[in-house]
């Protein structure tokens, strides 16, 4: 009997052998070169918890993953499994009856110590898989934080890249008449919860900009005894300026390391820029075109600054050295190109561009290549990118109603409002929270 | 003790160490209901609440106020606004909590919600599989037809089934495959799914990435996910034709990222 399956197992194996070098010849190569962009099907029922925090989570997960345009969170009235564990494998089959690819499901536990757990576990729905299994621990009011932090995690298994959602914005929140206009520096989470001002609104607050590094902001504050660049560390609420200039101070950015700050001088209708290194503030001059240059933002590098310079006849976009050397134009559509900023993650420069009676946020390579607009309106201005190079964000005018926060990812298809109602310009994003 | 205390507990002692063997053999057993499902990753991350001071009421919004006014502002009006002063004042607002910190305890393994019978001994599952494949072609039915055997034909009619068949299947996957542009290094990716199919156009066995994961890439990882779901989503290929089956048994499918994002 033994001898017998050793003989049968042999002539599989021969069997097999002869087949593979069947199968070898007949495999089929399929190009697959097209396909379809369509926001991924994912179910993210209310995690479960003895209050209603886990649903908070859930809906907070949610609304991240809707807002980015790359899912599509299912009603959770459709659901059919609706007594889920963490800790067992989800019935796949009701989930595929539905049309979800992607399940995401947790719970939320509170410690002896008080301090809040929370489990979740992300599921391929289609081929039945884990992808992932993650535990946070926070106190209860950083219940938000951990929801963004879930959704960064979903976020890049899904696309392979990072998250943005463990974010905050920095904005102008905007008031009052238009000849006696209210401009006050303000903050929100990227998802539009916990906004507050930073500044009391008794002086005009323009152009602030995060730290590509850390949790800090620099910004223009206009009074009526001029006008002066300020840092202000978001942390611990410590506010400087950076000191007094020939001239009017505008435009402020950080390097990416955060150790300089890049601005323009404005004297005698000449415009250049200048940089200025925090710790000796000592300045130094890039440009001494007769022109307005303005608007500098460094590469992620930080070897190279684009900026905004009209010494072509009309406002255009550069490229120069991080030492003002080696200046290059890059733009040379019709239009006027202003506020350049160059990606996070270095590959796009995002402006704006009047042209036609509009005016656009648009992206274009580092030499000027690939230029796409990305929106169109009677007054689209000011782009700013999330941590991951993926979105923009920017304030639109149009109506008569007042700018309004908006964004766009960088194929220009997904375009909403952000969820911030009020009367904002001047959007800057931080990075991802540490 | 004395010997008839001894004869007394003899059945008693048994029994105990009976259920200890049995609590220690069932520790022992990988029972099939209790499958574990393998955790991909497991952190933990602590935020540790701020010491810092909370930020001044006139500052702070609550988010009902935001929420419910009908032309929202970050904050409501203070009741005593400040004297005006000639320099901002620092405002602090929430702070960031310090950097979250890695906790090794991770989450329970996941059970398989439902039990799956035991696997069988190898030997006799290969002997059993054995008695049912090589018995119809070699005993019962003879050689097989050149168009359903499992092994390729070389003549110009069982290449234009197999063409019929590659374009079928890459037009259903072109359908199907989701594609993500956006995301940097997309298009420099170009994944190979090998996928076996029965004479009735359904998977057979799970699709195989064929290059190796490579570590620590998450845009690789992401897309190969994709091109994996994009294949058992197109399952079963019931248009491929049954009499041509030798022709069209296995597949390569390449995802190829940079020819799809060509023109976004």
């Amino acid at each position: 009997m033994r001898l017998r399956s050793l003989l049968q197992i042999v002539m599989a194996v021969c069997l097999a052998a002869g087949l593979g070098a069947g199968q070898a010849r007949a495999e089929i190569t399929v190009n697959v070169n097209q396909g379809v962009t369509q926001p991924l099907p994912i179910s993210i029922p209310a995690f479960n918890s003895a209050n209603a925090v886990g649903a908070d989570i859930a809906r907070v997960i949610s609304g991240d993953l809707e807002r980015s345009g790359l899912f599509k969170p299912l009603d959770p009235n459709s659901f059919l499994e609706r007594k889920l564990d963490v800790n067992v494998q989800p019935r796949f089959t009701d989930w595929k009856t539905i049309g979800s690819q992607a399940l995401v499901n947790g719970q939320v536990t509170v410690d002896a110590d008080g301090r809040l757990r929370v489990d979740f576990r992300l599921w391929d729905v289609v081929s039945e898989t884990q992808l992932q299994g993650l535990q946070f621990t926070s106190t209860p009011e950083n219940w938000r934080r951990v929801a963004h932090k879930i959704s960064d995690a979903v976020y890049k298994r899904l696309t392979g890249e990072d998250g943005y959602f463990d974010t905050r914005v920095v904005f102008v929140a905007e008031s009052g008449s238009k000849v006696k206009r209210i401009k006050r520096l303000a903050i929100m989470d990227q998802d539009g919860a916990n906004p507050s001002f930073l500044t009391d609104g008794s002086y005009q607050v323009l152009t602030p900009r995060f730290s590509t590094s850390t949790q800090e902001i620099t910004y223009m504050a206009l009074r009526d005894t001029g006008a002066s660049l300020y840092l202000f560390n978001i942390e611990t609420g410590r506010q400087e300026t950076l000191g007094k200039f020939p001239g009017m101070v505008f435009a402020p950015r950080f390097s990416p390391d955060g150790s300089k700050v890049a601005f323009s001088v404005e004297r005698g209708g000449n415009s250049d820029v200048y940089t200025m290194d925090l710790r000796s503030r000592a300045t130094t001059r890039l440009t001494t075109d007769p022109s307005i240059d303005t608007s500098p933002s460094f590469a992620p590098d930080g070897q190279h600054l684009v900026f905004n310079s009209d010494r072509g006849g009309s406002p255009q976009i550069y490229v120069m050295n991080a030492d003002g050397s080696g200046a290059k134009r890059i733009s040379f559509g019709s239009g006027r190109y202003t506020t350049p900023v160059w990606s996070p993650r270095g590959d796009f420069i995002a402006f704006t561009k009047q042209t036609g009676g509009e005016f656009h946020i648009g992206v274009m390579k580092p030499d000027g290549s690939d230029e796409r607009i990305l929106t169109s309106s009677f007054l689209d201005e000011g782009p700013t990118w999330a941590p991951n190079g993926r979105v923009l964000m920017f304030f639109r005018e149009q109506g008569g109603a007042g700018p309004r926060l908006w964004t766009v990812d960088i194929t220009g298809r997904i375009q909403q409002q952000a969820p911030y109602p009020g009367q904002a310009s001047d959007p800057a994003w931080s990075p991802l929270l540490p | 003790m004395r010997r008839g205390d001894r004869a007394d507990l003899k059945p008693s002692m048994l029994a105990a160490v009976g259920l200890h063997l049995a609590v220690v053999v069932s520790g022992l057993i990988v029972w099939p209901w209790g499958k574990p499902v393998q955790i991909a990753n497991v952190t933990a991350i602590t935020l540790t609440p701020s010491k810092a001071a909370p930020p001044p009421p006139a500052l702070q919004a609550p988010e009902e106020q935001h929420a419910t006014a009908p032309e929202p502002v970050p904050v409501p009006e203070p009741p005593k606004p400040p004297p005006p002063k000639p320099q901002p004042t620092p405002t602090p607002v929430k702070p960031t909590p310090p950097p979250p910190k890695i906790d090794p305890k991770g989450i329970p393994k996941p059970m398989a919600a439902k039990p799956k019978p035991a696997e069988p001994d190898f030997l006799s599952s290969l002997t059993s599989s054995l008695d049912k494949t090589v018995k119809p072609q070699a005993a019962t039915k003879g050689p097989p037809r050149q168009e359903t055997a499992p092994v390729a034909r070389t003549d110009p009619g069982a290449e234009q089934a197999t063409a019929n068949a590659a374009d079928a299947v890459g037009a259903r996957l072109n359908r199907i495959w989701n594609k993500s542009c956006g995301v940097e290094g997309f298009r420099d990716v170009v994944i190979h799914v090998k996928f076996n199919l029965t004479p009735e156009g359904a998977l057979q066995g799970a699709p195989q990435v064929m290059d190796p994961p490579q570590s620590g890439n998450s845009v690789w990882q992401a897309a190969a996910d994709r091109a994996v779901r994009a294949v058992v989503q197109a399952a079963p290929f019931g248009e491929l034709p049954k009499a041509t089956y030798g022709q069209w048994r296995v597949f390569n499918a390449v995802f190829n990222g940079r020819e799809a994002c060509q023109n976004q």
